[in-house]
Parts: structure tokens; sequence; C-alpha cells
């Protein structure tokens, strides 16, 4: 089995790393760059930008920047109207190329990239409400459901050539109650392609019910990775405490410490921090 | 010394770039025949499908001066991802294709079933066989790689750097001589990619040993 990957969302809008809310309102944290590198510094397995502005060039450049400050996938996802922006957000060094609402008016541009990149570069964005114990798919420019059953929509850009699934949920973004576990596994359960999920995380015991409950191939965090201290290190402690095979990236882990039921790391016995005085750690060599 | 990314028009660059910057090493991308000849070691990158690739690199000559470096002058080679699969004798994916023929095998699709999802994508730790010793030379414990492909490289057995679990066993790594060839990516893993690219810079300047 592979290591469910963490993956981080950076959401970008006026070319500034926000918090979003609920696909509607944006809070600005700081430069999407500088989120990038601490990210990959503390060991996340891949970044997903998302790029709100309508604005190619600066998305273009914002690509490469992000990526030349990264050594970990990176995942740009909007904008792409056109082949030529896939192209250019490849050659800027994304690895995978994320579709939203440019499917909806062309799906024709799911089967020119996959033939141009190979069906793994092109990522299927969806975004998935759940009414009347339903789970559909929303429509980005109305802000509301659409009557297309989400799973089916799945089945349709698997055929078209997506090689992975990114699911986004609207009505969980930024609320940080917990993730929409049953259609999540829904969808996991009816696609050979690899699933992300995102949306809902507030406290790292999410990540772990998202994880038992669907197992998806990624599980991705926003707000809560801008927003508290060392949360890479403690979300992958969690998920290796419910059984995933976890990367550990960095040489720092929690994996010893006790948390409390937040998740945050509480403090170690005095006899092992007395400990740690004696023993040598060695630097990591390239 | 100098690396050359080999520029056939396809493939994440700015990335492999970045990387041996990272390690301090000068990485030109190019795919002028001098350039080339003058670099001590030659990386050819991929994101893309294998008869888009291979389509390119004819239009540019690019398989004739490779043959050339590679095969007569024993110019170190590696390949990344869809670089290292058109290192093969032949592809099928979308059509049948000829690759480069570096090294003897085919490459073919990955088969889907309940347990293994396609593409094959994350991180994932490998197991060295004895011809991969050079190349994973430097490799930590607990190192992993970050793989994301459809198809794989079916090489023949002497050839087989190192594997990775999947429906029993695929090849995450290749190698023949100077030529070697990656799977996964190594400048998208962090320092166990690093650690790797180091290898081959070594391997390059005739240093392994240190």
């Amino acid at each position: 089995m592979n290591a469910p990957r963490l993956v981080a969302a950076i959401v970008v809008r006026d070319g500034l790393h926000v918090q979003s809310i609920g696909f509607r309102s944006y809070l600005p944290i700081g430069s999407p760059v500088e989120s990038a590198r601490e990210f990959d510094r503390w060991g996340i397995d891949e970044i997903a930008l998302f790029l709100l502005d309508d604005d190619p060039q600066a998305n273009r450049r914002l690509v490469a920047e992000v990526s030349s400050a990264i050594a970990v996938p990176l995942a740009a996802v909007g904008g792409v109207r056109q082949i030529s922006d896939a192209k250019a957000y490849i050659a800027g060094g994304a690895d995978k190329i994320g579709l939203n609402f440019a499917l909806a008016a062309d799906t024709g541009l799911v089967r020119e990239s996959a033939a141009l990149f190979g069906n793994q570069c092109v990522v299927a964005s969806v975004d998935v409400v759940g009414v009347e114990k339903k789970s559909l798919r929303w429509d980005y420019w109305r802000k509301q459901a659409s009557s297309q059953d989400a799973a089916a929509w799945v089945g349709e850009l698997e055929e078209m050539g997506a090689g992975e699934v990114l699911l986004n949920f609207p009505e969980r973004d930024g609320v940080g109650e917990g993730m929409d576990v049953e259609a999540i596994k829904e969808i996991v359960d009816c696609t050979n392609l690899p699933v992300v999920a995102l949306g809902g995380i507030g406290i790292t015991t999410h990540a772990e019910d998202c994880f038992r409950a669907a197992a998806p191939s990624g599980i991705g965090v926003g707000n809560r990775l801008a927003h508290f201290e060392q949360s890479i290190l403690l979300f992958k402690k969690a998920l290796a405490d419910a059984g995933a095979p976890v990367r550990a990236g960095v040489k720092s882990n929690y994996t010893d410490s006790p948390t409390d039921a937040a998740g945050r790391p509480l403090k170690k016995p005095e006899s092992f921090l007395g400990d740690l005085v004696f023993q040598r750690i060695e630097p990591e060599t390239i | 010394m100098t690396i050359a990314i080999v520029d056939y028009g396809l493939g994440n660059v700015g990335s492999v770039r970045s990387a041996f910057d990272r390690l301090g090493v000068r990485a030109i991308l190019s795919s002028a025949r001098d350039e080339l000849a003058a670099a001590d070691g030659l990386v050819l990158p991929g994101v893309g499908a294998f008869p888009a690739a291979m389509e390119r690199v004819r239009q540019r000559g690019l398989d004739l001066l490779l043959h050339e470096l590679v095969e007569e002058k024993n110019k170190p080679l590696l390949g990344i991802c869809l670089g290292m699969q058109i290192l093969a004798d032949s592809g099928e994916e979308h059509v049948k294709c000829e690759g480069l023929g570096f090294i003897p095998g085919r490459v073919r699709k990955l088969d889907a079933n309940d347990m293994r999802k396609i593409p094959h994508v994350g991180w994932s730790g490998v197991s060295v066989g004895q011809a991969g010793q050079p190349m994973f030379a430097r490799m930590a414990p607990g190192d992993a790689y970050y793989f994301d492909h459809s198809y794989y490289f079916d090489a023949s057995r002497e050839c087989r750097a190192a594997t990775v679990a999947w429906d029993g066993e695929i090849v995450a790594a290749v190698v023949r001589g100077k030529v070697w060839g990656a799977q996964f990516h190594p400048e998208k893993s962090q320092n166990s990619g690093l650690r790797l690219l180091k290898a081959f810079c070594l391997m390059a300047v005739g240093k392994e040993k240190q």
C-alpha cells in the first residue's frame, strides 16, 4: 500500500495565500511561495495550489515560483481554460494540472491534456454538496448544487482520461468540523482513480476519521496547516496512529508523544527530557 | 561539473533544474550538440505520453545524438519517469511505439484491480537489487520516492536496479552501465531524491567511491 498523501491546499486570491471559507469569503494569510516553502520543509507529501485569480500571466508566474521553492509534487488547480495554460503550468514546474469549471465548458480539454502529458498529469477537481442524502456536483458559477450525481460525473471524467480526482466540499470549506466521509467513501469505492479529499478538517482526528472510513489516496488540509504550529508532523502522527503507512519525510516526529483531545502535543515527562541532553543528534546528509 | 537537461519540449524541467541547484550543481537546459557533448552527465526528464515524447525527440534529431553520446562516448544518462520509460525498446501507451533502446524491455500498462488504483501515485520505499547498488548507494533508512505513472517498464532482469510493491513487484529503477533510469521523480522526492541525484553526479565525474 502506498502511504496516503498529506496534501497541503494553498488557496491564492489577489496573489495572496488566503483562508477560504465556504468558497465565498477569504481572509489573507501571506505569501503563497513562503507557505509552500515551509510546508515542504516540514515534510508535506504534496502541494495543491488553487489559483482563483483571473490573470493567466500572474498564475503562470506563481506556479513557477512555487515550484522552484519546493521539492515535492505540485498540482496547479484553476485558471486552465485552454491547452496553452496547461502547457505553461507544466513548463513552469507543475506536475499536475487541475481542471474544474473548464470541464463544464470544454470536456475535450481532459482528452487533449491526457494525450499530451499522460493521464497521470490530469487532475479532475470536483466540488460536491450533499442534498437530501445524495452527493451532487456543485456548480461553481451559480454557487449552488447542480442536478448531476457526483459519482456519475467522476465516472465520466475517468472515461475522458483524467488520472486523479480531487474532491472538495464547498459547504465544509473553512468550517473545520470534519469531512463528509460518507460521500468520500462512496466516490472512492466507485472509481478506479486515486482520490484526494479536501474540506472540513479542523483537528487531526478528522483526518484519522477520513482515513479509517474511506482510505482515500490523499487527504487535503488547508487552514489548519497555516494556523497551527507543527501541524504537518501532528497530522502524520495521527494518520500513523490510525494504521496508515505514512511517509515520515523529515527526521522530526511526534510518534511517541502524548496528545490531547484536539491532537495537540502534551509535555513529555521530565525524565525523558532529562535524558535527551545526553543524546547525540546526527545532522541529515544528502 | 555541468549537468545538461535534455530539452525536447516536454517535461517538467523547472523542478529538475532546481533540484540540481539545491545540490550546488550547475544544470543547463539544452538540445544543442556541443552543449550536451560538453556536459558531464545528461538528464532526460519526462512528463507526458510515450509516443508524443518520442516524436519530439526524433523531430529534434535527439535520438541519433543520444545514441552517439551514450553508446560511443559513454556519457552518463539519467532518465526520469517518462524519460526513463523511453530508454526502453518499445512502449504501448495509446499506440505501440519504438523507444530509444538503451535498456532492453518494453513499457506496458498497469492493470487496475480492486486493491490497486491507476495511476500508481504516491510515496513508496523501494527494494534495491544487486544492480542498483551504485544508484542507491546514498539511500538512507526510511527513504521514500514519489511515483506517478500508469505505465511501467518491464525491463530485462539484469537491468532492474530497484522494484516497488504493486500487484507483485514492478520496476522502480533501471541501470545499464552509465545509463540510469528512475520511474519515480527524484526531483520531487525531497532529500531522498536529492541523495539519488547526488549519486548520479558523483558517478558522472567518476567519484562514486566518496
